[in-house]
């Protein structure tokens, strides 16, 4: 598909540059993801064991994000991840379903990520809760979120693509107290 | 009156300037705005609600009744705040209330005059007994008689937060105990959260004349705060704990920038915490009791420890020639600090037979004394005290012999110390009397805290310390902890209560002298509640609610054990006899604002916007809200009012072909070797038949049998289905299916996710819709044979992959495509521009709604909950040869009678408007057309263009039985009545010839 046929969800809606409390280095930058893939697949409970083994291999370069008990996401960059799953799940092991235009990605970064996300999410971050590579789903102002922890001051959050804006709105007016940078 | 030098707390570095009921005045950084007005020489700071009396600064804390103020102007104006509580800031406007014209003279206080009959109970037995009539004409006058501040009328500028956190041990409280607590939990490597609710930490250590570990207590406690912090330990000052709810959870609110003109920029007014701990360590002290006498609300009557503190933090003095009225040992303090200071002691007065040995010694020292068995009976003055009667005065039988007169300006009081065990209530059993406060103390924990420090009776500064200290050991050792063991700190100059006898008021049964006030707040006195008592409202509970006792924004805190007491003696029963009432949320009192966070104006829920909302806004659409989506109601040509434009949107499809976004259908991608097992058992019509790449409309039931929900379900393999949903119910539709599979069938191979948002959605309907389609999607034959209605095929337009379903909503030829969300517009403004030879435009939801009622298509205002698949003409569906959800209950007689309201066609006779709110009844004779019982109503109604009349859907007893009838559709409530005739509600095209083509 031609790139110009896609739009982003939150294409003008995270103006660059230095924003909100403070000057020089900002403590918080945000970012959109835009990952060209972003594939949920599920297992049957006698299939737990086989797909455990069976999705590490198939997601090669992808992100897999643990959600519940036979349910994974896998992140990746380029498109046509959702496809090649299929390729290699068939219905007896488990289901795969596209999620690629489903959510919008806002990835925080910076020493006052922790303390960005006290004010969005009933989350403990704490020493040895949510640790990186761990995966939440969670709320923030009544907007379903999942969370993903990459690295000690890092998350990725993955919202509902309607729910873009009034998120991102969130997320500024929250990260402004701290001061942010885009870009 | 400001000392010229001391004060722990203020820095004479950095003067302020307020103004208070317009004066100028001045403080430093560091007071409260009540240790200013004290230093200003201010008395009298506030009228009293009902009375109208003057009253003074009375505390130092949270517990003060008197003085509220309004802080601030325009929209940051705030009522109700206690001076005591507030922080000075420069160019503060404070504002006394509940006074007129003025403080000082004061027209209401009239009301004083007629105080005998203004006694509790006054409003119920005056207005409301009466009749209720009396009570709407007086309300008005009453209320703005008994009043509190104003709030402002303006938009708050202000931002609040919310904010969560997460800690193993919360210590609500810095004073000795909670400090201690805290450093011993820190040092052993605990996670510790430490809140307290004033600016410096310290709480009564900023008061403690004595040493720890040989620095004064206020340098301890600073240091004790740097030694947490380098620790680890998150130290919250301003934040108050103000609710104590299930799971350990504390909500605390964070003054923020309330010590601030104007909070810095991007930063909250306030900020309301939950936060969840592992543990909670109550550390919240004791508030001084006074003891009731007459005349003792004037200003210039005062908590002893009340003095005691401004003099410690800020030098202030509350007045020149003091009296001392306690019968506890603690309260010396207050009285020599002053005499210290060059403060004249005029009388220091104790009931008691004698006060402690420390207090002895200190007396001589001082060369004080003390009259011992003695009590103030009486403070009199007008604007402040100017007078004690000072009288003998015998424990055992309260009697009182003689006495005499002294001048004083100020009177301080002490009656004992109640322990905060407010958080305690919420959390815990009923509070416990203990004899030796005369007080009540924390009942059996709750949830799971500990209490600590004077809040359990331990009034000594080595008792709080080593308390805590015990309290953050052994929770640390339960935590397993390797506990450091916490040094007890070296007290020097210590002292203790004493002896505290139950001594809760003075009353003289010879003489009258005036009013003894319990309730400051609420004008409550000790008359009141022993007419309480007389009346019959004996309990704590009727007590409370008849007097108002304990009911101000100060919920009692200096009155409530005095109330229980009186009313204990006026019983002839015990105090733990009679009870207590439990404390409630919030401790003090929280702003709207911190409650509602960031969700006000237009934040106040979430938009969420389909692909094409930008398309939508930019060819002018007028949007509506549709739960939480925003869809286009219709495209406005130039001014065009709303009924022309749909009327013009609705006949161009009709006649030609329009587009319309349906992106907000829930839709449900169900998959797995169960999926048509999973599917035949909650749909009620059969999909064990359907084709792969077929699509059927489908009926949901709840487990009562009425109908849950309907929409297209299309077969995308043997073992995978797209489920489309009404745009209301994506989310219920789900959490059903969701909790069937989980709780029901947990054995059934599928698996369920929401792919609303994956997928942007658009139906094109209309006769030309089909040579649209044809000339954007070239790999799809869109030839009947080969796509036939409720047919479903995949396609490309310009790359990007779509999927095609053959359905109408609208009775016109249509088709739904659905794309990737990401190329949602790119898709939309594709077909758009592939439509322009026919015409095309896009439609808004009235023409969706109009065409959906002229094909009696049924949706959310029929599928109200209480219809059956046989009220909306739908029974046929219902399958009778398998087990679905809701089947045995659908089967219920109940839900097959005869008279059931169904749905009907209605068509205008005259050609009139039907109104959407009205309801059926037969043609009155008289015309008058608004009497009869109500034989069903109206669900949806549009004006047809095809029929030129006004039609609508309606649920009647009945139903169709009363085909040809004409009846009245009448909306009383707007005046409207119109006749019209019962029809078939599908009213165009009843044989489908159109959709199938």
């Amino acid at each position: 598909m031609a790139e110009s046929m896609i739009a982003w969800p939150l294409d003008g809606h995270l103006p660059a540059g230095r924003h909100g409390a403070g000057s020089g280095e900002a403590p918080l930058s945000l970012m959109e993801l835009r990952p060209g893939s972003i594939v949920e697949v599920g297992c049957w409970p006698d299939t737990l064991n086989r797909m455990r083994i069976v999705l590490p291999q198939l997601s090669r370069n992808a992100t897999l994000m643990d959600l519940a008990p036979g349910r994974w996401w896998l992140v990746s960059p380029g498109a046509g991840l959702a496809q090649e799953l299929e390729r290699g799940i068939d219905p007896g092991l488990g289901a795969v379903v596209d999620l690629s235009d489903a959510r919008a990605v806002l990835q925080v970064s910076g020493p006052a990520t922790l303390e960005l996300m006290s004010r969005l999410v009933p989350l403990d971050f704490g020493a040895d809760r949510l640790s990186p590579g761990c995966t939440a789903e969670t709320v923030v102002g009544h907007m379903g979120v999942t969370l993903h922890r990459t690295a000690p001051d890092c998350i990725e959050m993955y919202v509902f693509r309607g729910f873009a804006r009034s998120f991102v709105h969130s997320v500024r007016q929250a990260a402004a107290a701290f001061g942010y940078r885009v870009g | 009156m400001r000392l010229p030098d001391g004060g722990n707390s203020i820095d004479r570095g950095q003067p302020l300037r307020f103004s208070f009921d317009g004066r100028p005045m001045s403080g430093f950084a560091g007071d409260s705005i009540a240790s200013a007005l004290l230093a200003n020489g201010v008395s009298v700071v506030g009228r009293s609600f009902k009375l109208h009396r003057p009253r003074g600064i009375f505390a130092a804390g949270t517990d003060e009744p008197n003085a509220l103020m309004t802080l601030r102007e325009g929209g940051r104006r705030e009522p109700n705040v206690k001076a005591t509580e507030a922080e000075l800031f420069d160019g503060l406007v404070v504002q006394s209330q509940n006074r007129w014209p003025g403080l000082g003279f004061d027209l209401m206080a009239a009301t004083g005059l007629a105080a005998p009959v203004l006694s509790a109970g006054f409003y119920y037995k005056t207005f409301i007994g009466p009749s209720q009539k009396a009570w709407m004409l007086y309300e008005h006058f009453i209320r703005r008689a008994a009043g509190l501040g104003a709030a402002s009328l303006e938009p708050d500028p202000d931002s609040y937060e919310h904010a969560w956190a997460f800690t193993d041990v919360l210590v609500v409280g810095s004073g000795p105990a909670g400090l201690s607590s805290a450093l011993t939990l820190a040092r052993s490597g605990v996670r510790v959260l430490l809140l307290e609710q004033e600016a410096v930490i310290g709480g009564h250590l900023l008061q403690e004349p004595g040493t720890i570990d040989g620095k004064p207590a206020a340098r301890w406690a600073a240091d004790a705060r740097a030694e947490l912090e380098s620790l680890g330990a998150t130290v919250m000052p301003r934040t108050t704990a103000w609710g104590y709810y299930d799971g350990n959870v504390i909500a605390a609110l964070e003054r923020v920038s309330d010590h601030l003109p104007t909070p810095l920029p991007h930063q909250p007014r306030q900020r309301q915490w939950n936060i969840r701990a592992g543990k909670v360590v109550l550390a919240t002290g004791a508030f001084e009791r006074p003891i009731a006498f007459a005349g003792n609300d004037l200003p210039g009557v005062m908590l002893a420890g009340a003095a005691e503190r401004y003099l410690a933090r800020h030098a202030v003095v509350p007045g020149q020639k003091v009296a001392l009225f306690a019968s506890n040992d603690l309260a010396y303090g207050a009285a020599f600090a002053l005499h210290d200071a060059g403060i004249a002691i005029a009388a220091l007065v104790d009931p008691r037979e004698t006060p402690g040995e420390t207090v002895l010694q200190g007396l001589r020292a001082r060369g004080l004394e003390v009259r011992t068995g003695q009590a103030i009976v009486a403070a009199k003055g007008r604007q402040r005290v100017r007078s004690i009667h000072v009288a003998p005065f015998d424990i055992a039988r309260g009697a009182l012999v003689g006495g005499e007169d002294l001048a004083v300006d100020t009177v301080l009081v002490s009656g004992g110390f109640n322990p905060v065990i407010h958080l305690a209530s919420q959390a815990g059993g009923p509070a416990q009397f203990d004899r030796a406060l005369q007080s009540f103390v924390a009942g059996a924990p709750r949830e799971d805290w500990l209490a600590t420090g004077a809040v359990t009776g331990q009034l000594t500064l080595a008792g709080a310390l080593g308390d805590g200290a015990r309290t953050g050991a052994e929770i640390a050792t339960g935590l397993g902890h390797r506990t450091i063991a916490s040094a007890v700190p070296t007290v020097a100059d210590d002292r203790g209560p004493g002896d505290m006898p139950a001594i809760f008021e003075i009353r003289d049964r010879q003489r009258k002298h005036g009013k003894a006030f319990v309730d400051f707040q609420h004008d409550v006195t000790v008359d009141d509640i022993r007419l309480a008592n007389r009346e019959g409202y004996r309990s704590v509970e009727h007590l409370k609610r008849y007097t108002t006792l304990g009911m101000g924004t100060d919920q009692g805190k200096s009155s409530n054990i005095i109330g229980l007491a009186l009313m204990a003696d006026a019983r002839g029963i015990s105090i733990p006899d009679a009870g207590t009432t439990r404390y409630r949320p919030p401790f003090t009192p929280v702003s709207i604002g911190a409650l509602a966070g960031p969700e006000v104006g237009a934040e106040l829920r979430p938009k969420r916007l389909t692909p094409m909302h930008d398309w939508h806004v930019a060819h002018g659409a007028e949007m509506m809200q549709a739960g939480l989506w925003f869809r286009p109601r219709f495209y406005p040509d130039g001014n065009e009012p709303l009924e022309a434009g749909y009327v013009r949107e609705t006949a161009m499809v009709r006649g030609g072909v329009g587009m319309v976004d349906v992106s907000t259908l829930g839709k449900i991608d169900v998959q797995g070797p169960d999926a048509t097992v999973f599917l035949e058992r909650v749909y009620a019509n059969g999909f064990a038949k359907l084709p792969v790449g077929r699509a059927r409309y489908g009926l949901m039931l709840r487990e009562d049998g009425f109908l849950f929900d309907d929409g297209t379900t299309w077969r995308l393999s043997e073992t995978r289905y797209l489920i489309t949903t009404t745009t209301a119910n994506g989310g219920p539709v789900m959490q059903h299916l969701e909790f069937l599979l989980a709780a029901h069938w947990p054995g059934l191979r599928v698996k369920l996710t929401s792919v609303t948002e994956q997928w942007a959605g658009m139906a094109i309907a209309g006769p030309k819709s089909r040579d649209v389609l044809r000339r954007a999607i070239a790999d799809i034959d869109f030839d009947d044979a080969a796509f036939p209605f409720m047919g479903v095929r995949p396609g490309t337009l310009n790359g990007v992959e779509v999927l095609l379903a053959r359905l109408s909503f609208s009775g016109e030829m249509a088709y739904e495509v659905y794309c990737g969300s990401h190329a949602g517009t790119a898709v939309w403004q594709a077909l758009m521009q592939a439509g322009q030879p026919e015409g095309i435009i896009p439609y808004g939801m009235e023409a969706l709604g109009a065409l959906r009622i002229e094909k009696g298509h049924v949706a959310g205002r029929e599928l109200d909950g209480r219809t059956t698949a046989a009220d909306v003409g739908l029974g046929r569906m219902v399958s009778a040869r398998k087990n679905f959800i809701g089947s045995t209950l659908a089967a219920r007689e109940y839900l097959h009678g005869e008279d059931r309201e169904q749905l009907v066609g209605l068509s205008s006779v005259s050609g009139t408007k039907i109104s959407p709110s009205s309801h059926l009844i037969e043609p009155d004779d008289a015309g008058s057309g608004e009497t009869g019982p109500s034989l069903g109503h109206v669900t949806a109604m549009t004006y047809s263009p095809e029929l030129g009349t006004y039609v609508a859907l309606a649920l009647l007893q009945g139903g169709m039985k009363h085909l040809g009838k004409r009846l009245t559709a009448t909306d009383p409530v707007r005046g409207k009545s119109v006749e019209v005739e019962v029809t078939d509600p599908c009213f165009i095209d009843p044989e489908g010839s159109r959709m199938h083509g």
